[in-house]
């Protein structure tokens, strides 16, 4: 091999190294990121604490996973189970998320398409109260839905939905401005001409979003969807505060009271607690090759 | 639009404005007033500036409780922000770099946001920052004695830091679409000047996006200084107060304690707080972020 063509095989073996080096990076910080889960797994097939850093059960047990649904210690009466506090928790989030996205959705369409006085007022209070801190509203609002009268509309009312109607009435109305901030962003990536050809034919507006827009807000539309319900999904304070009685208990009330005791066993409460986030899973997995595709990047940029 | 009535948008509104005025002005201002009065059993006085000055009273036990939670607030504020901005942009800039498998490893970076801020793994957090849990068996194999996390102030810190931290995802997403954004023309430029690529890194990349650095930083900034949940199910605020952070205080005063008055005065000193640091940044952001056209 001539001189040349030597430092070119080194060159290339340096540039194969740094190649390397970037995976190597890589490969390491999802293994940090993701092992806690994995050994959150691991542990709930465990008899006892996971005493070690290696993930593999070394006590093998399947009573976590086979008492997974049982919930001592919530309520007394039967059918108190963790599919119980599964139903009461979607509850709040089923509506949280559809009437979240819909009103939403319509509120960017309108400051994004259509011409009014006051349209700048609007968007700059969308924007304003997106860093509003939510801290500040949830006193007065919590004397306002425990006010009597108020009050009887929801608190112990067993009408499906209706027990939970503080923690889902404001997406009625359009309250997330962050989902009403990346709806806007998506229109604005929207060519006009779009509409401007629909409205030739003689569409009127709700027709223009709901056939023309919506195939085509597809992904944006999945991404604030799924945003919404993990933030709901997740949700502790709200449910704290308003969720006062055993019957009402979400997920997020029931599993802090289902810790270690005697009937409870490490295997059982790392079990249970796969099984509460197991919809979220695939939630998640089942909306993310639009959230995290190509697609809806675009959308949540800033 | 030609022949399009007048009224038409303002209907499309109603939903928002309804909100606007139900859930976003009414309770700003009412929590203000509220802050004004003092209720006695059923009987609520109008006090002035009273609540104010006794939670700034340090000399009584609720002013020094609420002293602690704002400098408990504030040290993890200021720890966990930059440590999120940091991680997220370092990993969000790995992956820009024409990864195999991005897919893959954005979805993996982005899992703990989904599940690390669910009650249920955020219970499991306790365990795995125990004495003989997960991290401290970890510590052991790098010849690290272990750390009592949860019994001192600083240990209980760090889990709560690590638990927001680890949850990155959403600020690496818009990161890494950011990264996607700075032109190629300009790395090459920078490659033919001799810059290598952590050079190329603070000097292109950094300045491209620091619009989409400066908005990061307010919007978790803004989350932060109301944080609940680790504090709350982790740390219980302690050891000793020591992780009793403000939005937790104001959760015991006005909803364990049942002092709507005191609570609304303290989230008002809380949202100003907010406010000043907000303004302060971009106040700030001639100084350091660059926009382009």
């Amino acid at each position: 091999m001539t001189d040349v063509q030597l430092r070119l095989k080194s060159h290339k073996t340096k540039k194969r190294i740094k190649e390397g080096f970037k995976y190597v990076i890589i490969i390491f910080a999802a293994f940090v990121m993701l092992y806690p889960l994995l050994w959150i797994l691991g542990a709930s097939f465990n008899e006892g604490a996971n005493e070690s850093f290696f993930f593999w059960p070394h006590d093998f047990t399947l009573i976590g996973w086979k008492e997974a649904l049982s919930a001592p210690g919530w309520g007394s009466a039967e059918g108190y189970s963790l599919l119980r506090a599964l139903w009461n928790t979607l509850q709040y989030v089923l509506p949280h998320v559809i009437f979240g996205t819909l009103s939403t959705l319509i509120t960017a369409y309108v400051i994004t398409r259509m011409h009014f006085k006051g349209k700048k007022l609007v968007f700059a209070l969308v924007i304003g109260t997106l860093l509003m801190p939510n801290t500040i509203f949830r006193i007065p609002m919590y004397a306002f839905w425990t006010t009597p009268g108020i009050s009887e509309l929801w608190d112990g009312n067993t009408t499906p939905f209706m027990g939970y109607l503080p923690l889902w009435a404001g997406s009625l109305f359009a309250v997330n401005s962050f989902s009403i901030f990346m709806f806007i962003q998506f229109f604005r990536t929207i060519p006009r001409d779009l509409d401007e050809a629909a409205y030739m034919d003689g569409a009127n507006k709700l027709q223009v979003l709901w056939y023309v827009l919506l195939p085509v807000l597809k992904p944006i539309v999945i991404t604030v969807a799924l945003l919404l319900f993990i933030a709901s999904f997740n949700d502790y304070q709200g449910p704290l505060i308003y969720v006062t009685s055993a019957p009402f208990f979400p997920l997020s009330r029931v599993l802090p009271m289902l810790g270690l005791d005697s009937t409870n066993t490490y295997a059982h409460v790392y079990a249970r607690s796969i099984v509460s986030v197991s919809i979220l899973i695939i939630v998640f997995f089942a909306a993310q090759r639009y959230f995290v595709g190509n697609d809806a990047d675009s959308a949540i940029k800033g | 639009m030609v022949g399009e009535k007048k009224w038409v948008p303002y209907a499309f509104l109603v939903p928002w404005i309804i909100g606007f005025l139900l859930f976003k002005l009414y309770p700003f201002i009412s929590s203000f007033v509220m802050s004004l009065y003092e209720k006695r059993g059923r009987v609520s006085t109008y006090v002035g500036l009273k609540n104010f000055q006794m939670i700034f009273d340090t000399s009584t036990y609720l002013g020094s409780e609420f002293m602690n939670s704002l400098k408990v607030t504030f040290v993890y504020v200021f720890i966990t922000v930059p440590l999120i901005l940091i991680v997220s942009l370092l990993i969000a800039y790995v992956l820009a770099l024409k990864i195999k498998g991005v897919g893959f490893f954005r979805t993996s970076f982005y899992m703990p946001t989904v599940l690390g801020a669910n009650v249920a793994i955020i219970v499991l957090w306790r365990y795995i920052f125990e004495y003989n849990g997960l991290i401290n068996q970890g510590l052991k194999l790098l010849g690290i004695s272990p750390i009592s996390f949860l019994g001192t102030a600083s240990g209980a810190m760090a889990s709560i830091v690590l638990l927001r931290v680890w949850q990155f995802g959403s600020t690496m997403l818009i990161f890494l679409n950011a990264l996607k954004n700075v032109p190629e023309s300009l790395y090459e430029a920078a490659t033919i000047d001799g810059a290598g690529k952590w050079r190329q890194f603070l000097s292109v990349t950094v300045p491209m996006i620091t619009p989409i650095i400066l908005f990061n930083g307010v919007m978790r900034l803004v989350e932060t200084f109301q944080v609940f949940n680790g504090p709350m199910l982790i740390t219980n605020g302690g050891p000793e107060r020591s992780t009793n952070v403000l939005n937790k205080l104001i959760y015991d005063i006005a909803f364990q304690g049942g002092d709507l008055n005191v609570g609304s005065a303290m989230s008002w000193v809380l949202f100003v707080v907010i406010m000043i640091f907000t303004i302060l940044i971009f106040r700030s952001s001639k100084y350091w972020v660059h926009y382009q056209d």
